[in-house]
């Protein structure tokens, strides 16, 4: 069975001008199903750009990265896209919810592109009861706390049930005892199902209770 | 992406931006109203002029001016110049021509009084310039299209005077015969013109009623006594002065613009009565009438290899003028939609900037460049639907003012219209499909671009 995640010798590059800046350097990293790996890092050590590379989101990369086997790079748009919708769940630090929806508004947004979803609103509700806001589905986005509303960004991340989810930095905005409890529902949904996780954080909790967890220094990747 | 997601978002952006999203439509709006209007004013004005007034799929050849023998070179025995049937044929033969109806003048004098059954007085002309067509080339515009034909195609009772035969008959019986037949009225067709030029000016200087087209049904009750062999201007050195009854059966822009026309059998046989068997086919000009006006110009080239010349350029001269100006308004109309198409531009390039890191999450969340291209074009295009008909809806407005004006204000002239606009479908519909396309002109850029949006960096916040 391939990896879930298969990245080879990857690196990235940046350059404004006649600055070059390397971010991703020669990184090589593999994730089975079902795992939950974190990859741990100070900010600006690449964890962001790895995980954008990692779900297609950036594809100026050097090297091979291949997800359920598939290389990205390879991908033309629609279908990568398409891919991606139905594959990666996103869960941004900064939530990056739509004010002007409310909660389920939010959570369906993925349903608007790509496959149709069967009985997307069922689904929608289903997924906010899920991350314990059951009842607010019609709720401003605005209106809810920091912690609801990653709730509500964790919900859209599963609408689709992809089976990988890639989190950037999900408690970096939150105080402690939200963060515990996002954390709580990240383990409480990786036991229920076989969704793999990919946690980019500088949390060292979420990088104690995950299955494995990894360094990048500098945009190179050291196992721990 | 799918229809119900696209109208969803539609929705969404409408509910959001709906007052930015009204000013760029306005624009287009304005624009497609420009359009419209000056496009059916044009098409309005060329329906009041062309086929009312003038006709633009025919013209009338006649003799070249200089072949005119003059009043001295008739005084000396010349002839008037004349087209022979080889010409007609000719003709005929020229690409794209339909059909060729040749026009014969009367070769006689005439004069003719009568209607006092429908007019109230008996009205008449001492002297009454015609001619013949060909029944054919009037009967589609005419009710019942075969009121206009020679009354000796089914002959009455043979006679030697009027009241011998039914009351509303007369005796036609020619010079040199010693018996005629009994004949209903020959059917007469006047051109519009003599309407106007009489509503218009004779009518008001002698105090009379106008009678309007209309009333030319009620002429057609009428019956005229034309006087034949003789006029105001003396009698014809062959055939005897003699009556014969006529009536007016409708109006004809084929029809001699200061006369009256009857059936070209007729006026052969009075020709041949009055002045020879060569008067017969001595035509005074043709109608040709071509598949389309472009045509025209081939007729007018072969006419005058024949020695012929037009009679009158006024219709392709007013065609030319019409299309001319609606073509200038309709420029001015297309700077006013390029000016929306840019406002669109820079509404929707905000309007993109802004959404910067949303367009970033619709990528991440599934969406391809391609859906966010539909999705920006498809906004742009109901911007287009909504101006292009607000715009059809004011010029409509519009239109209903100023005819409105022109019926009470603008004083009457010959052949003024009940309107000066035309709104078939098709106007309505290319300018909707401009509107759309300048909307989709001016967003079209921007959609791009927009689509382009690195997702990564965009939800990084740079």
């Amino acid at each position: 069975m391939d990896p879930v995640v298969e990245c080879r010798a990857v690196s990235r590059v940046f350059t404004d001008g006649a600055e070059r800046r390397v971010v991703l350097d020669d990184v090589s990293l593999t994730v089975q199903a079902g795992e939950m790996l974190t990859i741990v890092g100070a900010s600006g050590s690449g964890k962001s750009t790895l995980l954008a590379a990692l779900g297609g989101l950036d594809r100026d990369y050097t090297g091979e990265v291949r997800l359920f086997g598939r290389d990205l790079a390879k991908e033309p748009d629609p279908a990568l896209s398409r891919f991606r919708g139905r594959s990666v769940g996103f869960v941004f630090q900064s939530f990056h919810l739509l004010p002007h929806l409310t909660a389920i508004e939010n959570v369906l947004v993925p349903a608007l592109f790509g496959d149709a979803i069967d009985d997307a609103e069922r689904h929608a509700a289903e997924a906010l009861a899920r991350v314990g806001l059951g009842g607010r589905e019609h709720d401003r986005t605005e209106a809810l706390s920091g912690g609801q509303r990653q709730r509500v960004a964790i919900a859209r991340a599963l609408l689709a049930k992809p089976p990988l989810l890639l989190c950037d930095e999900p408690t970096g905005n939150l105080d402690s005892e939200t963060a515990a409890s996002i954390l709580a529902l990240f383990l409480e949904l990786h036991r229920a199902g076989d969704t793999t996780f990919v946690i980019a954080t500088h949390d060292e909790h979420i990088a104690e209770a995950a299955s494995r967890a990894v360094v990048l220094r500098e945009g190179r990747l050291q196992e721990t | 992406m799918r229809g119900a997601s696209l109208l969803r978002l539609l929705g969404r952006d409408v509910r959001r931006d709906g007052s930015a999203l009204a000013v760029a439509g306005f624009g287009i709006a304005a624009g497609t109203a420009a359009l419209a209007f000056f496009l059916a004013l044009g098409l309005g004005v060329r329906k009041a002029l062309i086929g009312r007034v003038f006709v633009v799929d025919q013209i009338e050849l006649q003799p070249k001016k200089g072949a005119d023998p003059g009043m001295v070179g008739l005084l000396l025995g010349a002839q008037t110049p004349a087209i022979p049937p080889a010409t007609v044929d000719a003709l005929a033969k020229v690409k794209g021509v339909l059909h060729v109806y040749p026009k014969l003048r009367f070769a006689f004098p005439a004069s003719a009084k009568g209607g006092k059954e429908a007019l109230g007085r008996d009205v008449g002309t001492s002297e009454l310039p015609g001619d013949g067509i060909d029944p054919a080339l009037v009967a589609p515009e005419l009710t019942p299209p075969g009121v206009f034909h020679d009354p000796l195609e089914h002959p009455g009772p043979a006679c030697v005077e009027d009241k011998t035969c039914a009351a509303h008959q007369y005796c036609e019986k020619p010079s040199d015969a010693a018996l005629g037949a009994c004949s209903d009225p020959v059917p007469v067709l006047v051109s519009p013109y003599l309407v106007e030029l009489f509503d218009k000016a004779i009518a008001p200087a002698h105090g009379l009623a106008p009678i309007g087209r209309s009333a030319i049904e009620q002429a057609s009750k009428a019956t005229f006594v034309m006087k034949v062999g003789e006029s105001v201007f003396g009698r014809s050195k062959t055939g005897a002065t003699r009556t014969m009854k006529v009536k007016i059966v409708g109006l004809s822009l084929r029809a001699l613009d200061l006369g009256a026309t009857l059936p070209l059998p007729v006026v052969r046989r009075l020709n041949r009565e009055y002045a020879g068997e060569a008067s017969v086919t001595a035509f005074s000009s043709v109608l040709v009438q071509v598949s389309d006006g472009g045509r025209l110009a081939e007729v007018v080239r072969v006419g005058e290899g024949l020695g012929l010349e037009p009679k009158d350029t006024r219709a392709r001269d007013v065609a030319v003028l019409i299309t001319a100006i609606t073509a200038l308004l309709s420029l001015v109309a297309a700077v006013m939609l390029t000016l929306a198409g840019a406002n669109i531009a820079g509404t929707f390039r905000t309007l993109s900037l802004s959404r910067r890191r949303e367009i970033a999450l619709y990528r991440a969340l599934g969406a391809s460049q391609t859906d966010v291209q539909t999705w920006l074009l498809a906004l742009a295009a109901s911007i287009g639907i909504t101006g292009g008909l607000s715009g059809l809806l004011a010029a409509r407005l519009l239109a209903a003012i100023a005819d409105w004006l022109a019926r009470t204000r603008l004083p009457d002239f010959p052949f003024k219209p009940e309107t000066f606009f035309a709104f078939p479908a098709s106007i309505a519909l290319s300018a909707l499909g401009v509107a759309v396309l300048f909307a989709l002109l001016g967003a079209v850029g921007p959609a791009r671009r927009s689509a382009k949006v690195d997702p990564a960096r965009a939800l990084a916040g740079g």
